[in-house]
């Protein structure tokens, strides 16, 4: 190891070098890594951290950077150790009093207090102070870092206060450590006089003079200064590496501790919270009627008690009537229905030209006919279409209102169109009554115009009936809200008649058309010789032709029945549902179609007699019945 | 069918019909107006005819109670609508109609439900809510429920769910009334929110000063803990309330948790990642992950997760190995002192005193030199 190379003084061998290039490079790194977190909220820093790859990636190089600072601890070790224990170089770098004295001269020779600068040796107090203060700063950061690395261990000895004493600490330090950097070293070694020993290695003969005279006037003095014999070095040196080598074990195996000596906290993300999310208290909740439905029933109650002062008991307050009873068990009344039995429904119709199920009602209300109550106008129909199809266009009175509802839901086209193509006399096991539903006496009226009733093909039939333009319309006769007709109105016209008899007895025509000779008796008398008739007509050709009893009830749908007992009478079980007539022939059907027609309408004898007349005689005429003595309007 | 629609409105039926009740409650002497439900009212005095009208005629099937059709999935969909509750909503005193939020039911019959639950039925209707709340609307996009949802959990929370359908209330409802409605759905959190400092000041005395569900989660878009920032973020969330002195000084708190917490190794690391990276998630505690989240509890409390006595156990959530007095290397949001933490007080003086002293004395060798230096430069520089 050459001292001198030319005028150059060696400084520095390469582990010197490379121990500070390395520290460089840790302290660096750490400072670095460190000040960022020490100064976490600050806008470098956290440009920084985000430039390293966020404060988790930090941490880990901190961490790495402080694993080779402690290796180089155990390297600086190593190599003082062989320097001193090996070669015997005598360490200058330990203070002593001639450092005190050099600092004071120091000081007085730059504020120019004495002239002559203090004479440093191999290690100035500059750099000794440097030294020491690195290895004090190493101590301090090693303890602390192993606090902080391993707190749970630290606070099992310690109290738990020493943790953040060692954050403290080792911040502090760590700011302590760099400004001397900055400021001390940088100063010494950079801005007073670049020193490029730490990148060669060497000192030129004036920058030792200028800062280390003693030792470079050593280095003159003792240049023959006789080396130690090789075997007495390689001897120390055989002793020196066991005991270095166990001892870097023993510090290795400390940092490995170090590092490795707990498991302060989990890596894995623990829930904040334990319970379950979704937990809900009942099922999804359901619409469901609310308690306010009591005082909805009360309001229904006083409805009823509102309309019973305001409506006069008819067939449309009825309200225990089956017209509006059938649908309590399902709680609303049907689609089809509602338009009629509903006091909501026939306003829904008229509004929207359909039908949709309607509350259960107990009569109609004044709004069912009314379209305004403050003038009581009622709405206005410009045509009502029948079931035939056919509508009563022209007839803009107020009769189209009652007839929406008062014209049976069927026609007797529907049964030429059911046993089109059959015979007329063949019974055929699928048909079935058909009912023209209720009364009709709006089809009855417009006759021909609406046919409601079955009109037989041969025949013409008449149209609408004008019962003079008085009373042409519904409510010429009926109250429209008793719907009775007053006798009195009849009187007038109808001579002979007065108000005390029954409306059956009147009559004009002289006409006797049942043939029993009595041309005084009411039309309805004829209308009522008639039926008779043709249900005697219907049982014969039941039994005969249809090869089954039959027998009606006006009472219990479909209203034609097995005579099972053949008492022409329809009696007890006769009238179940299972005993209907089913050996229906078309010719029957059609003729049972009428006989109920007229029975239904029992008004028939006023709102259209001629019409009722020939439906009955034709039928009896296609039943085979003798018609002789009958006459066909 | 539009020309129907337009035929009712121009009817008022319904109009007539409380008229003619009124005429005839009149006639019988007896003030029963008072008993006569809402709709009634509202329909005459407030709405006018015109609005009530379709409703009446929608309510005509659907006032029927235990109206139902069953869907595909045999579920049976409840099709009763209590007129009472709708129109004593908010909805039903504005006058909206059925139509407007069953915006595909132009007339009847009614087209076929696409929906074979009843709960796709709920969510398919919820799209209705937008067409007059569209920004509250576009807000419930962002919330935990839609995210839930679009992950295929029905279940997720739509507006009717929180609001109602038929009986909207006005908003705000009562702070107090939130717990209870998020807790239809969230019961367990419910039970521990009430169980908690800020539940049971709302729910027992009404303290306008406690946090409800909607002040940490949101309110339309409900932020939770599935969200990474949620978590991240959740801080600032007590701070709202924990740093405003005007609430601290009222109840006796420590003003400065927040800046505690922020300056210790956890919130640093938590503020970090909320500027850094608030798209990850840490596993650094904030506030929830010691103090509990919906069971928060006075720091005194006896259960409370951060009292003395509980906190070691708190704290081997996340450090299982933890032991000893470790607990106490947190100072519990409050700042070194000579009396609890003379240690800490200790090692902070010293470097107050060393720091500035070894950096004084460092500049007392280096200025003069330096100044030395400038001035046998500047002289040799003249001669």
């Amino acid at each position: 190891m050459s001292i001198k190379k030319g005028q150059q003084y060696r400084r520095f061998v390469s582990e010197d070098r490379i121990q500070h290039w390395l520290l460089v490079l840790s302290f660096s790194v750490l400072a670095l890594t460190g000040l960022v977190q020490k100064y976490s909220v600050s806008f470098i820093s956290v440009q920084l951290i985000s430039l390293l790859g966020g404060i988790e990636t930090v941490r880990i190089i901190h961490r790495i950077a402080a694993t080779l600072l402690m290796l180089e601890v155990v390297f600086h070790i190593g190599v003082a150790g062989y320097r001193i224990f090996v070669q015997h170089v005598r360490p200058r770098i330990f203070p002593n009093t001639k450092d005190i004295s050099d600092a004071l001269k120091s000081l007085q020779f730059n504020l120019g207090v004495v002239k002559e600068k203090p004479q440093f040796g191999r290690y100035s107090f500059e750099e000794k102070f440097e030294y020491w203060a690195v290895i004090w700063g190493l101590a301090i950061m090693i303890l602390t870092g192993f606090m902080l690395w391993n707190p749970i261990a630290t606070t099992q000895f310690f109290p738990g206060q020493f943790i953040p004493a060692a954050k403290s600490a080792h911040g502090s330090e760590a700011l302590l450590a760099v400004l001397a950097i900055l400021i001390w070293h940088l100063y010494h070694v950079l801005v007073r006089h670049f020193n490029r020993s730490m990148f060669t290695g060497y000192l030129s003969r004036e920058e030792m003079l200028e800062l280390h005279p003693r030792e470079l006037a050593e280095i003159e003095s003792a240049a023959t200064t006789p080396r130690e014999p090789e075997s007495i070095i390689a001897k120390r040196r055989l002793r020196f590496i066991p005991i270095f080598a166990a001892v870097s074990s023993l510090l290795l195996l400390g940092i490995f501790q170090f590092i490795t000596f707990e498991k302060t906290a989990l890596d894995t993300i623990n829930p904040a919270i334990q319970v379950t999310i979704y937990a809900p208290l009942t099922p999804q909740p359901q619409p469901s009627p609310s308690s306010d439905q009591t005082q909805m029933s009360t309001l229904v109650a006083q409805n009823n008690q509102a309309l019973e002062m305001m409506w006069p008991i008819s067939a449309h307050t009825n309200k225990d009537a089956a017209s509006f009873r059938y649908w309590d068990t399902q709680g609303r009344v049907d689609q089809k229905c509602s338009k009629c039995h509903s006091s909501e429904g026939l306003p829904f119709f008229l509004l929207t030209g359909s039908t949709m199920p309607q509350p259960l009602s107990s009569g109609l209300f004044c709004t069912t006919c009314h379209n305004d109550t403050s003038e009581y106008t009622i709405y206005e129909i410009n045509s009502v279409t029948f079931p035939s199809g056919a509508s009563s266009e022209g007839n803009t009175d107020d009769s189209n209102l009652c007839i929406t509802c008062h014209m049976g839901s069927k026609s007797g086209k529907e049964i030429d169109i059911l046993v089109a193509g059959w015979e007329n006399d063949i019974v055929d096991e699928d048909l079935e009554f058909v009912d023209i539903h209720g009364a009709a006496p709006g089809a009855t009226i417009y006759g021909d115009e609406a046919q409601g009733a079955y009109q037989y093909a041969a025949h013409s039939y008449f149209g609408l009936r004008n019962h003079t333009s008085n009373f042409g319309s519904c409510t010429n006769c009926h109250n429209p809200h008793q719907l009775d007709v007053n006798p009195e109105d009849c009187e007038n016209c109808h001579s002979g008649y007065d108000a005390s008899q029954p409306l059956s007895s009147i009559r004009f025509s002289i006409v006797d058309y049942d043939g029993d000779g009595n041309i005084s008796e009411g039309i309805a008398e004829e209308i009522k010789s008639l039926q008779d008739y043709l249900y005697i007509a219907l049982q014969k050709y039941a039994s005969e032709t249809a090869g089954s009893d039959i027998v009606y009830t006006s009472e219990t749908a479909p209203y034609f029945f097995v005579d099972l007992n053949r008492s022409k009478v329809a009696e007890g079980e006769e009238t179940n549902l299972t005993n209907r007539y089913t050996s229906w022939t078309p010719r029957l059907l059609k003729a049972a179609y009428n006989y109920h027609y007229t029975i239904r309408d029992s008004g028939g004898f006023a709102h259209h007699p001629k019409y009722i007349i020939q439906l009955l005689y034709d039928s009896l005429e296609s039943l085979g019945a003798d018609v002789g003595n009958l006459s066909r309007p | 069918m539009l020309n129907k629609l337009s035929a009712i409105f121009s009817f008022p039926v319904s109009w007539i019909k409380i008229l003619v009740i009124a005429l005839g409650i009149s006639l019988i002497g007896v003030d029963v107006f008072t008993s006569v439900k809402p709709s009634a009212a509202f329909s005459s005095e407030q709405t006018g005819a015109v609005q009530a009208g379709p409703n009446d005629l929608c309510l005509n099937c659907h006032e029927t109670p235990d109206t139902f059709i069953e869907l595909r999935s045999a579920e049976r969909l409840n099709l009763f609508v209590d007129s009472y509750l709708y129109n004593t909503s908010v909805h039903g005193i504005q006058g909206t109609t059925c139509v407007q939020c069953h915006t595909n039911i132009s007339g009847y019959p009614h087209p076929d439900l696409e929906a074979a639950t009843q709960r796709e039925f709920t969510i398919q209707q919820n799209q209705a809510c937008s067409a007059c709340h569209a920004d509250n609307y576009q807000s419930t996009l962002d919330s935990v429920h839609q995210v839930a949802r679009d992950e295929g959990n029905l279940n997720a929370a739509v507006c009717s769910d929180c609001h109602g359908a038929h009986d909207v209330a006005a908003s705000p409802i009562p702070r107090s009334d939130v717990p209870q409605l998020c807790g239809k759905c969230h019961s367990q959190i419910f039970e521990l929110y009430k169980t908690s400092v800020h539940g049971g000041d709302l729910l027992d005395e009404g303290n306008p000063d406690v946090p409800t569900c909607t002040d940490c989660h949101g309110i339309h878009e409900i932020r939770g803990p599935s969200q990474s920032e949620f978590h991240l973020f959740s801080p600032l969330i007590c701070a709202n309330c924990h740093t405003d002195k005007n609430i601290t000084d009222k109840y006796g708190l420590n003003p400065y948790v927040y800046e505690t917490y922020l300056s210790d190794f956890h919130g640093t690391t938590v503020t970090l990642f909320e500027k850094v990276a608030p798209d990850q998630q840490t596993n650094k505690p904030v506030c929830i992950d010691c103090h509990g989240v919906h069971d928060i509890r006075r720091t005194d409390d006896p259960k409370s997760t951060v009292i003395r006595e509980n906190l070691i156990s708190t704290c081997q959530r996340c450090h299982p190995n933890a032991a000893g007095d470790f607990p106490s290397a947190w100072l519990g949001h409050y700042s070194p002192s000579w009396e609890k933490t003379p240690v800490v007080s200790g090692v902070n003086l010293f470097y107050k005193i060393v720091i500035p002293a070894t950096v004084f004395g460092m500049l007392m060798f280096i200025i003069p030199d330096g100044f030395r230096r400038i001035k046998k430069r500047s002289s040799k520089g003249e001669s």
